[in-house]
């Protein structure tokens, strides 16, 4: 496709977007932030995944985190905590305060844990930098009315 | 055998095929995009869609994790393509009047992450050619429906994948005033808070891209 075609499209992208979800900018721009969206964590494997690849970037700075995102069927009453291990060994440790969700029932609350603890949602964040994602993950606490999870990252060139 | 258990059966079947082995029902359906990998690209600012997004996730998560498995539940396509949108600004266009009019996508639970999915337009509907006047760049989009659309579904609380079949997608042209068309056969939409994306068959076409941010 010649550039002037790849515009034209870029400008018809904008003119759908504005249809669709209401998108108020028409700059384009590359994707500098990439999600990738990992795994579910589900009471049948103990909120527990492995992140079995060695493709994914590393957290450094700015706008990455961790994602976790979760599905409470009441309200929780004491924090999450999410174990990063590498070989065996443990290479995060983060106790999850869960902001208040607005229902008291079917409760959504995302963590975001990122290097910054500015950036950082729920009380913890990502100490040492570069941090690899890659590895084996689990819920140690705070399940009790979990009814399932999210794992992802977010991580910006 | 009953039609339901066949619908899972192939569910499994495929994400079995698909993602191998022992964790089939925690990883994603729609494969990643490349890292060089073009987009029609589009951005949404402000924050309107993402918070029209997680709302929608929300509710859906809702319905799958809490309703019967036996028990079906709907969403109009509309209300899925329009996710963020206030409504106001689409007016009486065509292709959201064409859109509303289409039947609502049938979702079946399979298990805690995955599902299946149906919408069976009437043959009338399948083929329809409309001008959108709502949008700043006009443009002609012409649509094809299956005489089935059908797919499998992967969610977390806050992602949404949409696998279709293969012969059980859509394909869509996109025309612009400026003469350019575009040429795509739907394979798989991921929806998270951050980005929709809507992937399309074949290497040589770009997916489509709509990105929430600040567009600071």
């Amino acid at each position: 496709m010649s550039h002037g075609r790849t515009q034209t499209w870029r400008r018809a992208g904008v003119g759908l977007a504005l249809l669709l979800v209401s998108a108020c900018s028409e700059a384009v721009s590359p994707e500098t932030c990439r999600r990738y969206d990992n795994a579910a964590l589900v009471p049948d494997r103990g909120f527990s995944v492995l992140v079995d690849r060695t493709d994914l970037p590393r957290l450094d700075d700015g706008a990455d985190r961790i994602e976790l995102s979760m599905l409470f069927a009441q309200q929780p009453t004491g924090p999450v905590e999410l174990v990063h291990m590498v070989d065996g060994r443990e290479v995060g440790r983060w106790s999850l305060r869960t902001p208040l969700s607005e229902h008291k029932f079917a409760a959504f609350v995302t963590c975001w844990i990122a290097p910054h603890p500015g950036a950082s949602n729920c009380g913890a964040f990502v100490d040492e930098v570069p941090h690899a994602v890659g590895g084996y993950y689990y819920l140690s606490a705070g399940t009790a009315s979990l009814v399932e999870a999210g794992l992802a990252f977010y991580v910006c060139n | 055998m009953p039609r339901a258990h066949i619908l899972r059966l192939t569910v499994i079947a495929t994400l079995l095929l698909v993602r191998g082995g022992d964790a089939w029902g925690q990883l994603p359906l729609c494969a990643e995009a490349k890292p060089e990998a073009t987009f029609l690209l589009y951005r949404s600012c402000g924050g309107a869609g993402a918070v029209g997004v997680n709302r929608f996730l929300q509710e859906l998560s809702v319905d799958h994790a809490f309703k019967s498995p036996d028990l079906p539940f709907e969403r109009s396509i509309l209300g899925a393509v329009s996710i963020g949108y206030d409504g106001k600004r689409l007016g009486e266009d065509r292709v959201v009047s064409y859109l509303r009019g289409l039947p609502p996508i049938q979702f079946t639970r399979l298990d805690v992450s995955t599902g299946s999915f149906e919408m069976v337009p009437e043959a009338a509907a399948r083929t329809a050619t409309l001008d959108s006047t709502a949008a700043t760049d006009p443009f002609t989009i012409s649509v094809m429906w299956p005489e089935r659309v059908r797919g499998g579904y992967w969610r977390t609380p806050a992602t949404l994948h949409l696998a279709l079949w293969e012969r059980a997608r859509p394909t869509i042209r996109l025309a612009s005033k400026l003469g350019a068309t575009h040429d795509a056969e739907i394979s798989c939409i991921a929806i998270t808070t951050s980005a929709i994306r809507i992937e399309t068959a074949g290497e040589s076409k770009p997916d489509i891209l709509v990105l929430f941010d600040q567009c600071l």
